[in-house]
């Protein structure tokens, strides 16, 4: 069964220490997202379609809405280091006039600096931690590995990596539809119409727009709220399956390990959320 | 000795709004926004874009000021939307406009918060996100009797988020009047003698940067350009805070009772050289040639020309006539700057001043 060994949660965005056994889905996150080897089985994610191995010398490297998945190569669990890195955050900090926190590519190599930076931050993460310690080492941690994605692109690799900004107004209005409407059963066809456009068209502007099809940018609103809902209030685990839409906690618990990577009652009885940066209800 | 304060927090990046808007509200633990525009003013990508940067949690309102409210009726309604809506934030948005008639509106709520509805939050933040014209220098909540002393405290919004991606296909026309009120207010705060030196650095600095890329600023709709004009803008507004000059004193005073729609950008480009004159007037030789220097003003060229001559470059209405001033509005704004201001020269001379700018182009030229 997959675990949570620690996790915390900051201005930052997430911190977290799995020991991972199971296999994560196709999903995205509105976060930079990387991914450290620790110990036990080697992984390999998929990110954007293409395969890499996540080990001790390579990390992975997501940009915010990247389609990505998550596999264990063995039977043995493996335990991963995954940090999920608010946009806003790293950009107050990098003091840069070019909001972005896309990655160059997704393969990190774990040099000297990065993995002394890698193992301070488990230790915080395991013997308990100070804020401002985590605040100041992800933040290395992430320019560090930020800029070390950049530095193997090749000019004609600047254009793959073009970020295309969601300006078509029918695509916004879907998002603001998806956010809304995020508890009841989204149907896409019934977006897709009420936005003017038909179902394949619909995705395949969405997709090119944002990087991920409309299901999967659903799912990540709906990790979102749940993880959100789990660390911010007392709501039981049925309860927040029912507000979400899904019919029993069953669904739901299935819906978060394969989104999340572990149940969503383990992800609260360890998750740390001290200084309350998350929304008020 | 004096009192320099820089107090909001500034979002500055290409595509930044949705990111920035979200993390602002969670980070002040907000939920009832209250979404504030112009009516018309501004694109429908804008509108949404605002609506998308607002987290799940928020009920959110809107109000639009209608186009034809003046001043004061448009402070007071949106003083009254915002009781309504109960709400705890207002986000202005668009024109330098509405971030004005906000900023208002929530200096009268914060206070005077005891008259109003306990239910209602007694003290409103202000998120500003403003468009090409920028985050506005502005006093006009301050009371007339005040006006002799009223320092260009600028707009204090809790938040403010510029994001030049907003700005990308402005018009030429808009683009070159927020040109223009920029270069005015740095200039203006520049030259202006109180004590505050922060203020001229920034002023300064906004000026080079429009000296730098005027004509690219006016013609090329890139990222770049709209990123160094939203710079500049951005330097003027905080360099305002040393003092409001004499233009946009002036200025407020014929915007006042004008109907809109006045071109601010256009106003000031004419003003700020009736206040340049002025300044020569009465400036020593030193500190006259001290500001000829900070600003790089060729030798043998007086400050005003230079200034004509930059000013020109812009394609934008050149005289108070064709923006809709006549001869009494004229000789009003005069009379009452005038007697507001302990140093400012005769009303007489002042609105001679005015009237050759409206009537003399081909003296500035």
């Amino acid at each position: 069964m997959s675990t949570a060994i620690s996790v915390c949660h900051g201005a930052f965005g997430r911190a977290a220490l799995y020991q991972l056994d199971k296999s994560l889905i196709t999903h995205a996150h509105r976060e930079g997202h990387l991914i450290f080897h620790i110990e036990g089985s080697l992984s390999e994610v998929e990110v954007n379609y293409k395969r890499q191995t996540v080990d001790l010398q390579h990390a992975a490297a997501v940009s915010p809405l990247e389609p990505h998945s998550f596999d264990v190569l063995d039977a043995e669990p493996s335990v991963v280091l995954v940090l999920y890195i608010k946009p806003i955050w790293f950009l107050e900090n990098s003091q840069s006039a070019e909001f972005t926190l896309r990655f160059g590519s997704s393969v990190v190599v774990r040099t000297q600096p990065v993995n002394a930076v890698v193992r301070r931050f488990v230790s915080l993460l395991l013997n308990g931690h100070n804020m401002d310690d985590i605040d100041t080492l992800l933040f290395s941690l992430s320019k560090l590995c930020y800029e070390q994605t950049w530095q193997s692109v090749s000019t004609p690799g600047l254009l793959q990596n073009k970020c295309s900004k969601f300006s078509d107004y029918r695509i916004r209005r879907s998002l603001r539809m998806m956010q809304q409407c995020i508890s009841a059963e989204v149907e896409m066809e019934a977006v897709a119409r009420s936005v003017g456009l038909s179902r394949p068209h619909f995705f395949k502007l969405f997709k090119k727009q944002l990087g991920v099809t409309p299901n999967v940018y659903l799912n990540t609103l709906r990790s979102e709220r749940a993880i959100d809902e789990l660390v911010n209030t007392e709501k039981t685990v049925t309860s927040i399956a029912y507000d979400l839409g899904y019919s029993s906690q069953a669904a739901f618990t299935r819906f978060f390990s394969s989104n999340v990577g572990i149940a969503p009652s383990e992800y609260r009885r360890v998750a740390d959320n001290p200084s309350g940066y998350f929304p008020i209800q | 000795m004096t009192l320099i304060t820089y107090l909001s927090r500034v979002h500055f990046a290409d595509g930044v709004l949705e990111v920035a808007l979200s993390s602002e509200l969670e980070l002040n633990q907000l939920s009832r926004p209250l979404l504030v525009t112009e009516q018309s003013a501004v694109s429908n990508e804008f509108s949404e874009r605002v609506v998308a940067g607002l987290p799940f949690w928020c009920k959110f309102s809107s109000y639009e000021i209608p186009v034809n409210l003046n001043l004061k009726l448009a402070i007071s309604a949106l003083r009254q939307h915002v009781r309504e809506a109960s709400a705890d934030v207002v986000i202005a948005f668009g024109t330098s406009f509405t971030l004005s008639i906000a900023d208002a509106s929530c200096r009268a709520l914060n206070t005077h918060s005891q008259e109003f509805n306990a239910s209602v939050s007694a003290d409103p933040k202000l998120f500003a996100i403003p468009g090409v014209d920028g985050v506005p220098t502005m006093s006009m909540s301050r009371n007339d009797t005040t006006r002799k002393t009223r320092f260009g405290i600028g707009i204090q919004p809790t938040t403010v988020i510029i994001d030049p991606t907003l700005i990308m296909g402005e018009s030429v026309e808009r683009t070159s009047a927020a040109i223009a009120d920029t270069l005015a207010r740095c200039l203006s705060a520049h030259l202006s003698d109180g004590y505050n030196p922060p203020a001229d650095g920034i002023a300064l600095e906004g000026v080079n940067r429009i000296l730098r890329n005027l004509d690219k600023l006016v013609s090329e709709d890139s990222l770049e350009m709209r990123r160094e004009l939203m710079a500049a803008s951005l330097n003027g507004t905080l360099a305002m805070q040393k003092e409001t000059g004499i233009s946009h004193d002036l200025c407020e005073i014929l915007l006042r009772d004008s109907p809109r729609p006045v071109n601010k950008g256009a106003l000031m480009r004419l003003l700020i050289l009736v206040e340049v004159e002025l300044l020569e007037r009465s400036w020593t030789h030193k500190r006259y040639k001290e500001a000829c220097n900070a600003l790089g003003v060729p030798d043998g060229t007086s400050l005003r020309d230079w200034l004509s001559a930059i000013m020109e470059k812009l394609p934008l209405p050149d005289s108070l006539s064709k923006l809709g001033f006549d001869a009494h509005q004229i000789a009003g704004a005069s009379e009452e700057f005038a007697t507001s201001k302990t140093i400012a020269p005769s009303a007489e001379q002042l609105g001679h001043m005015l009237q050759r700018v409206k009537l003399r182009r081909s003296a500035y030229a």
